[in-house]
């Protein structure tokens, strides 16, 4: 099926939109290669890490054909206003095991939600692809829950950093559910359909149910949609660091070949 | 390494550490099954808190080393082996069914045998070595109670979809070789090579 010439643009976004969310957090995740809080975790969570970047990649291929870019321009040839990530994705976790795990947590529950909603697409390509990564969507999901659940059920220490995490990174939270231009026609003619609740209310209830059973809370802000951030290429402070570090090596030589 | 990271400071060395310790690692035998219906091979070793961490764990590390379809973890205090290195540290009470995993020569990898049914671990071994012609004359056999082997799930996703064989060595020395090959084919570059050896000698 043609993708109608007026939902283009809006399609590219809310894609990028999902790319760049998974570029930039597995881009951050990956620092924690060699500092992991045991041996096994490092290894596991640079796992994890690497599925972020190649989901991301996965995408921009998807895309390329849409944007008439090639994958490695999508990723690293851009501006910092063309990035679509959420604000969250953005800081450094300053090496803080408790706020890397509680940024995770909040992302693989939303991207669950959000390629279950793209794996009903009537776009087939893009429906495929989403079920395959909302398959492992999964790993992460059980991945990161485990550890919400291990942190606060476990020592004082680690239940007050893990709280702390989360009074700092819960007000975030909210730039995940901020919209892509155009994003109400891609539901409306089924490109991104609807979920049988809105999106947020249904992350919220799976991420409180983790969080009650870890004896944890997390005060969520409601959503503001008249605040134009990350999907509007609006970023935090950090984001001029992250894409310059990021892309160093592919603005050496553009389009270079390996 | 990240700029971030080189500039990180971490701090006093002597930080102390305000937790109390809850109970060390322990260790799990990883095996992981290559195709569907084979056999489970032995994978590695780690080590976790406790069966549901070593699951996950398993699955990021030896499920990523080559395609797999399933994986089991066993707790080293859940394994007998025929050597005496290994004993299970509280073993089922009365008759019970134990996998069999034999190594034919030393230094060969543990592979999933037959299940027996033994009132004991002593038993199960002494069985598991009548039970298969391989498992006699294997050099080791271990035993664990099937019912103590952690499995993932059927259907559940642990090798990914996206291209991973530059995780492989055989996809490494592929793309690899294949790399060196186009470069090398290039006429301009061995043009260069000639007009380069020309100066030098």
């Amino acid at each position: 099926m043609p993708i109608a010439e007026h939902l283009k643009p809006s399609l590219i976004e809310l894609l990028l939109a999902a790319a760049d969310d998974k570029l930039m957090l597995g881009h951050r995740n990956s620092d924690w290669t060699g500092l992991g809080p045991i041996l096994e975790e490092d290894i596991a969570f640079s796992s994890l890490a690497q599925d972020e970047i190649a989901h991301a990649q996965t995408l921009y291929e998807f895309l390329g054909p849409i944007a008439e870019k090639d994958e490695n321009e999508l990723a690293f040839g851009r501006t910092a206003e063309e990035y679509r990530c959420a604000t969250i994705v953005e800081p450094h976790d300053e090496f803080d095991w408790a706020a890397a795990i509680t940024r995770q947590f909040f992302c693989d529950h939303f991207d669950r939600l959000r390629f279950r909603r793209l794996a009903q697409s009537n776009l087939k390509p893009l429906a495929d692809l989403a079920k395959r990564i909302g398959a492992e969507e999964q790993v992460h999901v059980d991945h990161a829950d485990s550890w919400m659940r291990r942190l606060g059920r476990g020592t004082t220490e680690a239940k007050q950093r893990v709280q702390k995490a989360l009074d700092q990174l819960a007000p975030l939270a909210v730039t995940l559910f901020e919209p892509v231009d155009g994003e109400p026609a891609l539901e409306k003619d089924g490109l991104y359909p609807a979920l049988e609740q809105p999106m947020i209310e249904l992350w919220r209830h799976e991420v409180d149910g983790v969080l009650k059973d870890a004896d944890l809370s997390a005060a969520f802000t409601d959503f503001d949609p008249s605040r134009k951030g990350g999907r509007r290429g609006i970023h935090g402070a950090a984001f001029g660091e992250l894409l310059e570090e990021m892309s160093e090596v592919y603005r050496i030589e553009p389009g270079a070949k390996w | 390494m990240s700029k971030i990271r080189q500039n990180l400071d971490l701090g006093p060395a002597e930080a102390p550490i305000d937790a109390e310790p809850l109970g060390d690692l322990k260790p799990y035998v990883v095996f992981t099954q290559l195709k569907p219906k084979g056999p489970h091979l032995y994978a590695g070793w780690l080590e976790a808190a406790d069966d549901r961490m070593a699951m996950l764990l398993a699955k990021e590390h030896y499920g990523q080393d080559q395609e797999c379809t399933n994986i089991w973890s066993i707790d080293r205090a859940d394994l007998a082996s025929s050597d005496g290195l290994y004993t299970i540290e509280t073993p089922p009470e009365g008759a019970a069914t134990y996998r069999v995993f034999t190594q034919k020569k030393k230094g060969d990898i543990f592979l999933e045998a037959v299940e027996v049914s033994a009132a004991s671990p002593a038993e199960a071994l002494e069985k598991a070595r009548k039970a298969k012609p391989q498992a006699a004359k294997a050099h080791c056999v271990w035993v664990a109670p099937v019912d103590r082997i952690i499995s993932s799930e059927p259907g559940e996703v642990i090798w990914r979809f996206t291209d991973q064989t530059y995780r492989l060595a055989r996809g490494y020395t592929r793309s690899v070789r294949e790399k060196w090959k186009q470069f090398r084919d290039e006429e301009s570059l061995s043009e260069y090579e000639k007009e380069d050896l020309k100066e030098e000698f």
